[in-house]
């Protein structure tokens, strides 16, 4: 299992919708559909670096938990 | 703890062995519990070892002890509130209780998604509520059991650290599917609706429901990546052209009129993972203790009080919240 880098266009690409993952880990689910409120009202690009970061940081927080992790296999193998 | 539900003098027992307990109760059975390391709320439904019951005297018992390394009691007003996930155990959990109407449980059902860290710590617990003869007439209150004070509003929490080698995840269970008919979206968030856009024509939301002869006991469901979120309905005021809400609706979230469900029990059971582990806490809406009619019924395994609206990171509807804890 590996935590995509902050810069991986994948936390990106899910607060803002342009990709869509099935996810397990309930907070990440959450907070995406928070995120995604937030873009709808402001999508300059530092408010999706910082909302990409947020997400980021979600994961790498609990990166242990068996939903999270298995989250994170499948993000993994994203490009 | 084979049996959640206590007596005042079993209670007051743990209480001076020193344990940590959160509480769930009629007020005035919590008001005889002696000062300690507990929190409370009230609410005479529960969800026993035996099935649903509605009782004056018993206390539902929700031990934090074992994987527990530390607890610390927290209490937040309606301003403060929003430090409650900065404010979480790195490794651990936070149960939290509101009381129902009051300032701070409209500004946590609102605001909390957008709170400094909202989701990044497990955050479940509970809106506490009343008898339903005594809706309009007595208030929720919590407890702080440290110091026995019954607030009316404000929010009592343990934040839980736990032990080495244990994590928290929290779930949800939802029995209600988005049903076929139109999408429905809101202007502003909030608790209440006049206009709404169904199935992308603006229309007044109570009327439409009226005209529509949509049966609100079935509540609004949203599709949050797969999970589903419900938001119950609490009156249509056709004549007045106000819809009120147990939470709020919220701006960019589509909803949907959730499709009847047979039998509650059965639709539960089909939904329980197999991989559920030790479940720590949990608690059930008053609303599907109602409509569904579980005094007497069994949900599986989970036990715990039943309430007037559940927390599972933020504020849910007709929803069983629950939490694991983990080996990591």
């Amino acid at each position: 299992m590996t935590l995509p880098q902050p810069s991986h266009p994948i936390w990106s690409d899910l607060v803002t919708g342009r990709r869509d993952i099935p996810l397990e880990f309930l907070a990440a689910k959450m907070l995406i559909v928070r995120l995604r409120m937030v873009m709808h009202g402001d999508a300059r690009p530092a408010t999706e670096l910082r909302c990409a970061m947020e997400l980021y940081r979600l994961y790498a927080e609990n990166a242990g938990l068996p939903s999270a992790r298995r989250d994170l296999e499948k993000l993994g193998t994203e490009r | 703890m084979s049996n959640p539900l206590q007596t005042v003098a079993e209670v007051a027992s743990l209480i001076q062995e020193g344990k940590s307990l959160a509480l769930a109760g009629d007020e005035a059975v919590l008001r005889q519990v002696p000062r300690g390391n507990w929190i409370g709320g009230t609410i005479p439904y529960f969800i026993g070892a035996a099935g649903g019951v509605c009782s004056r005297e018993a206390i539902h018992v929700t031990l934090l002890e074992q994987d527990v390394q530390s607890v610390q009691i927290a209490r937040y007003d309606a301003r403060s509130i929003d430090r409650v996930y900065v404010d979480g155990a790195a490794a651990g959990y936070s149960l939290m209780i509101i009381p129902a109407e009051s300032p701070s449980h409209l500004r946590f059902a609102l605001g909390a998604p957008g709170f400094d860290r909202f989701a990044h710590r497990p955050l479940v617990g509970w809106i506490a509520g009343v008898h339903l003869g005594e809706l309009g007439k007595a208030a929720a209150r919590v407890f702080d059991g440290r110091t026995g004070e019954a607030m009316s509003d404000g929010a009592v929490v343990m934040h839980v650290r736990l032990a080495a080698g244990k994590a928290a995840e929290l779930a949800i269970l939802n029995i209600f599917e988005m049903g076929d008919g139109p999408g429905i979206e809101f202007e502003r968030d909030g608790f209440e609706a006049r206009e709404a856009r169904v199935g992308g024509n603006r229309v007044n939301l109570a009327k439409w429901l009226d005209d529509h002869q949509v049966d609100t006991r079935l509540p609004l469901v949203a599709d949050y990546l797969g999970t589903r979120v419900n938001v119950s309905f609490q009156s249509v005021d056709a004549a007045a052209g106000v819809v009120r809400f147990y939470a709020p609706v919220f701006v960019g979230v589509s909803y949907r009129h959730a499709r009847p469900v047979a039998d509650y029990v059965t639709a539960f059971m089909q939904q329980v993972p197999a991989d559920i582990g030790r479940v720590a806490f949990s608690c059930n809406c008053i609303l599907n203790y109602l409509y569904s009619e579980l005094e007497g019924k069994r949900t599986g395994g989970f036990t715990g009080p039943v309430t007037f609206g559940e927390i599972a990171y933020q504020l849910v509807n007709q929803t069983l919240a629950y939490l694991m804890i983990r080996d990591v």
